[in-house]
């Protein structure tokens, strides 16, 4: 790994490409279409975060609409020299968090991922190890799955938010910390404290 | 590096967030104690379970609110519509109401047979408010003219085999502007994968797909075919490139599978020291092992 800090993105390096400023230009101007074509590279992304975060089909295509209506309305304060998918995530953590909130204060328990329509996506398919070929290990999947969910319910807001960004989206710390407003450190230090927590949480099973 | 010191930074480890030195330091602290590499295992255990909750929303969900923004920007933006295209909307809806205006109002292409009519503006077909209004003039003998650009639905149907079939599955794969349509023709075409010019426009989907979950799904599609020398050239480069850590680790388990020691130790001691991806390093290091290459130095 190299010594000198990388951008973590392509899109981090560039900023706003040729296209994308022509795009966002005309959406200025009221084009809708452009917006919807600009959109189009991190809508996906958008709608994931929120659906991990939420666990709720119904609550991520709400913060979907609201994400990019927001964004559409604010255009005009959107600097040319600013990157897209920073100012995105940055109004969709926003939306995001506003939920989370509201959630904590209606101390409901977050609907579980098996209820939503989302497909689970198995990112570590080691052939070796097929969970399905064992009823134990299913039991135990399932069990580990439950605990997770608490865990990460346990988690405070802002928490949720950095461990999601860094965990599912592989954003940088940098990133992450330009995006809340805060510095990379504390980005680091939230993280951190999520993770700790996630451990003392799961202890027992691990 | 004390047991203390190492313990605090195995998560941060684990998302490639240390320092060069750090990362030296811990490995050496690893090696030689025990009791903190059964502290690694376990935060890898959390961290891996974590990996497998993540959740991907569905094609048709994305398909579904795309559709719902494109009807909400479309009324955000009506009342600005509503004034550039009708200056008197009052007087432009008593013409309509009676036969003989409508009949000297010459619609191009119309689509006053649609049965969608926003309820916000009655009497108003939907898609004139939308984007589908292209010009409108008026004739020197008073009449109107509003063209509208005409989208017409045709169904084909036919078998996967039928070749007019699949060379629209390719076109869809290769140029649809819609992810979930590129993701369909994909899905597909992935019973037809042993034919060259299916098993190309993979390939293309695999490297150039602006979308991850298209990319995965093509790749999936080329697993029976993880020996052919064109798709290992294209996994290989994926591994290099992709941005996405779930294509790159798909990409380096199909790449695994067959030990090619010849094409595969330089390519992995190549990707070990600059993939910030665990898995990824974990899997090159287990791959170098089995191949009895080192890891190499950089
Ligand atoms: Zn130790």
């Amino acid at each position: 790994m190299a010594a000198e800090p990388e951008p973590a993105t392509v899109e981090e390096a560039q900023g706003v490409s040729r296209e994308e400023a022509e795009l966002v230009r005309a959406a200025q101007r009221g084009d809708t279409a452009a917006f919807e074509r600009l959109i189009r590279a991190y809508d996906r992304g958008v709608l994931r975060l929120a659906l991990n975060l939420l666990r709720s089909v119904e609550d991520a295509q709400e913060v979907y609409q609201e994400t990019f209506l927001r964004a559409y309305r604010s255009l005009s304060s959107f600097r040319a020299d600013s990157n897209i998918q920073t100012w995105l995530y940055r109004i969709a953590s926003n939306v995001c968090l506003d939920y989370l909130r509201k959630r904590k204060a209606r101390r409901e328990s977050p609907v579980s991922g098996e209820d939503g329509e989302g497909v689970p996506v198995p990112l570590l398919q080691v052939p070796e190890r097929r969970p399905e070929a064992d009823p134990e290990r299913v039991l135990a999947n399932r069990r580990l799955a439950e605990r997770l969910e608490q865990a990460l319910a346990g988690l405070t807001p802002r928490e949720r938010m950095v461990f999601e960004l860094r965990h599912y989206h592989g954003l940088r710390l940098r990133t992450i910390g330009a995006m809340m407003g805060a510095s990379e450190e504390a980005a680091k230090t939230c993280l951190y404290r999520a993770t700790q927590k996630l451990r003392s949480a799961l202890r027992d099973l691990l | 590096m004390n047991c203390e010191g190492t313990r605090d930074l195995l998560p941060l480890y684990l998302y490639g967030e240390l320092t060069f030195e750090q990362e030296e330091a811990l490995h050496r602290h690893l090696e030689q104690c025990p009791a903190c590499s059964s502290e690694f295992e376990k935060a890898r255990a959390l961290h891996e379970a974590l990996d497998q909750r993540r959740l991907e929303p569905a094609p048709e969900t994305l398909a579904a609110c795309r559709r719902e923004l494109h009807r909400r920007l479309a009324a955000e933006r009506r009342p600005f519509a509503w004034r550039f295209t009708f200056a008197r909307p009052a007087a432009w809806a008593l013409r309509l109401a009676s036969a003989t205006a409508l009949a000297a109002l010459g619609f191009v292409v119309g689509r006053w047979t649609a049965p969608t009519v926003d309820p916000g503006l009655p009497g108003v077909p939907a898609a004139a408010l939308a984007t589908a209004i292209r010009f409108i003039e008026q004739d020197p003998d008073g009449q109107v003219r509003i063209g509208i650009e005409e989208r017409r639905q045709r169904v084909l149907r036919g078998r996967l085999a039928d070749p007019a079939i699949q060379q629209w599955l390719l076109a869809a794969a290769r140029d649809a502007a819609d992810p979930a349509l590129r993701l369909d023709s994909v899905e597909l075409l992935r019973a037809r994968a042993e034919e060259q010019s299916v098993r190309r426009a993979l390939l293309e989907a695999v490297e150039q797909d602006p979308n991850p979950g298209v990319r995965l799904k093509a790749l999936e599609a080329l697993k029976p075919f993880a020996s052919d020398p064109a798709v290992r050239v294209a996994l290989a480069r994926v591994l290099r490139s992709d941005e996405n850590p779930g294509v790159r680790i798909q990409a380096i388990d199909l790449l695994v599978q067959q030990r090619r020691r010849d094409e595969l130790v330089g390519l992995l001691q190549e990707v070990i020291h600059r993939e910030e991806n665990n898995y990824i390093r974990l899997r090159c290091r287990q791959a170098l092992e089995e191949l009895n290459a080192s890891v190499g130095t950089f």
